[in-house]
């Protein structure tokens, strides 16, 4: 290839060989300017340098996408710093003016610490001049600053997504009727937010709080929320198309935040759910019947709960709202707050995997029959954590598996089982020596040693672990 | 009027090359392309051959392949028909790619067009000028004090 681009140094040797024609010059205009819209900003800029058919192509860019980290090569892009960015100012501000009649339907912008706010605003009033269905903006912000979004631009949105300190304010006029997409990190509502002034305060009822917002989004299929202060507020979703919603915790956010609150779901299209938060007062969730995959971690604090009841039935109210998902993935605390009271679980009807991490307060005895019990058409199990983090001396000799009928799950149904954090504590063996004995459908078993145990013991175990009898001829037994 | 079928899913559309080749096509093949579904609105007799002008025969199989995996949308998931996707424009020289690109464009095929720009796109992200120059044959027909103007009007764009 190389010597082939010397060689074709006239037009009609380039004829010749295909090879060495320069055929992307040879596109029309308008592909170029795709390709290079598919590009970030500063990859299609340093295309003008490229030969004169490309010096104005990028004008034709529908997409501006700029990141202060972005680097031209790609193998240089970890090691960049974000420190004197004068010469991304000078270039973001210029290409905004250039394209400033330009057609641009997506807007991106991404940089650090050191982007003046007046300067920041100048950007993004200049973006709001385009009819944008793509805004995106990622500012690493040191305090918060006051977004305000108009409502043209709000009207032609289908995706926004901010992460940065920004109080947004939108008025309560503004509607979103395109919007499909919607993530927030660290976003607080104008007036709803933790900064309280009372002045502050008053106005906010001219702007939408969070629900206020959802309320306007009939096309909604995609939410994340992600680090948002709540404030104590009753949250609703109720977006009849909404297909995935994610709401996770900001690691700076109160554990309280949510203490008194009640969370409405009512979407009878959700498939996806992922709730990493600090628990609710209550939850109401109707409806969630298409959900297929649902991640539940949750945070709390005991202090608040005067009846430790009040806790299991929260965690309940969630479990329960859920169970008709096909996959469910749930942390040590919602098991920890699920065993602080008294419980009875729903039947999960449709559910076909589960994944337990247990955790320094639970262990698998207390909640695995429950869960296999209420299950019937389990066919993959994982549990990680816990088997091994329990403490075996509290055991004595009683193996609680054995102490009802087995399950009909392990029985008919069951064919994965995954045992993460492997120790080889005598009541594993048993737990292990149990499916292996009750399972007869089982297709494969693998065990994943816990990582700070010896490796002798492991190897011993493992032999011990390959000559237990099976029940199913066909499960291979795996250690990773 | 004799057909054996009739439902309107299975309706056949003959598509012509520049070169002449005939591909027998479902509608919902064919309708992918939104310059064949105007063609065919003004068409009063759809058994004739719908010329496709300026695609030769070969690039029209390839456009044809991947407008009948688009077509049965139920058959796989999002992940596979993505994974299908790639695998279909990995196996593509450039030549052939610059010529799907232009028939994509000519035939409004937003699916395969966007598949295939970002294709191209992927190759030149990350390469500095002069490795993009040789990767695609463009001849710098710039003197080196035009070049070096060019660079001080965006020196961001050119920073490492």
């Amino acid at each position: 290839m190389g010597e082939s681009t010397r060689k074709c140094k006239t037009r009609r040797n380039s004829r010749d060989s295909s090879e060495s024609k320069d055929i992307i010059s040879s596109l029309p205009d308008e592909v170029l300017g795709r390709i290079l819209s598919f590009l970030p900003t500063k990859h299609a800029v340093a295309t003008t340098v490229l030969s004169s058919r490309w010096k104005n192509i990028y004008k034709l860019i529908s997409v501006l996408d700029f990141d202060d980290s972005v680097s031209l090569s790609l193998r240089d892009d970890l090691g960049n710093e974000r420190s004197d960015n004068a010469s991304f100012k000078e270039f973001v501000k210029q290409i905004l003016s250039q394209l400033e009649r330009s057609h641009i339907s997506k807007f991106r912008l991404r940089c650090g610490k050191n982007i003046e706010y007046c300067l920041l605003y100048e950007w993004i009033i200049a973006a709001f001049c385009h009819e944008i269905d793509e805004f995106e903006l990622s500012i690493d912000m040191p305090i918060p600053c006051v977004l305000q979004l108009p409502q043209l631009f709000c009207e032609n949105l289908v995706v926004l997504k901010l992460d940065g300190k920004f109080i947004l304010r939108v008025s309560t006029s503004v509607t979103f009727p395109r919007l499909k997409v919607l993530f927030f990190k660290e976003v607080t509502f104008h007036g709803y937010s933790s900064i309280r002034f009372s002045a502050y305060y008053e106005s906010s009822l001219n702007y939408h709080d969070l629900n206020g917002m959802l309320s306007r989004c009939p096309l909604l299929e995609e939410l994340v929320i992600d680090g948002c202060d709540w404030n104590g507020l009753d949250l609703y979703f109720t977006n009849h198309l909404l297909k995935r919603l994610t709401l996770i915790d900001g690691l700076s956010g109160p554990i309280d935040q949510l203490n008194g609150s009640i969370v409405h779901i009512d979407l009878p299209n959700l498939v996806y759910f992922k709730y990493s938060q600090c628990l609710a007062e209550r939850y109401s969730i109707r409806n969630l019947n298409s959900v297929i995959e649902v991640h539940l971690v949750v945070c709390f604090n005991d202090d608040d709960y005067d009846d430790e009841q009040d806790l299991c039935n929260a965690i309940l109210d969630l479990i329960t709202g859920i169970c008709s998902c096909r996959s469910l993935y749930l942390s040590s605390q919602c098991l920890e707050a699920l065993t602080s009271g008294d419980f009875e679980l729903p039947i999960f009807r449709n559910m076909t995997l589960l994944d337990l991490t247990l955790g320094q307060e639970v262990s698998w005895s207390d909640v695995l029959l429950d869960f296999l019990y209420s299950s019937p058409c389990l066919e993959s199990l994982t549990l990680a954590q816990g088997v091994a983090r329990w403490n075996p001396s509290l055991l004595d000799g009683k193996f609680l598996l054995k102490a009802r009928a087995v399950p009909f799950c392990v029985k008919s149904r069951l064919k994965f089982i995954n045992i993460n954090d492997f120790k080889g504590y005598k009541e594993e063996m048993r737990m292990i020596k149990y499916f292996l004995d009750n399972a007869h459908g089982l297709k494969g078993m693998v065990i994943c040693w816990d990582r700070q145990s010896r490796k002798g013991d492991l190897i011993y175990k493992a032999k011990e672990i390959l000559e237990l009898p099976k029940s199913s001829k066909s499960c291979s037994i795996a250690f990773e | 009027m004799a057909s054996t079928s009739t439902s309107t899913l299975s309706r056949k559309l003959i598509l012509k090359s520049s070169d002449g080749e005939k591909f027998e096509v479902d509608e919902n093949v064919a309708m992918q392309s939104q310059t064949i579904k105007h063609m065919i609105e003004d068409l009063d007799d759809i058994n004739s051959p719908i010329p496709v002008s300026i695609v030769t025969g070969t690039i029209l199989s390839k456009v044809i392949e991947y407008c009948k995996k688009h077509a049965t949308e139920d058959s796989d998931s999002d992940e596979q028909l993505k994974q299908w996707d790639k695998e279909y424009a990995n196996n593509m020289d450039l030549n052939t790619l610059y010529y799907l690109l232009l028939a994509a464009n000519y035939m409004e095929i937003k699916g395969l067009l966007e598949l295939i720009t970002q294709c191209v796109a992927d190759m030149i992200k990350g390469k500095s000028p002069e490795e993009i120059r040789a990767h695609f044959n463009i001849k710098n027909d710039f003197t080196p004090q035009e070049e070096a103007n060019i660079r001080n009007e965006n020196p961001w764009a050119f920073e490492n």
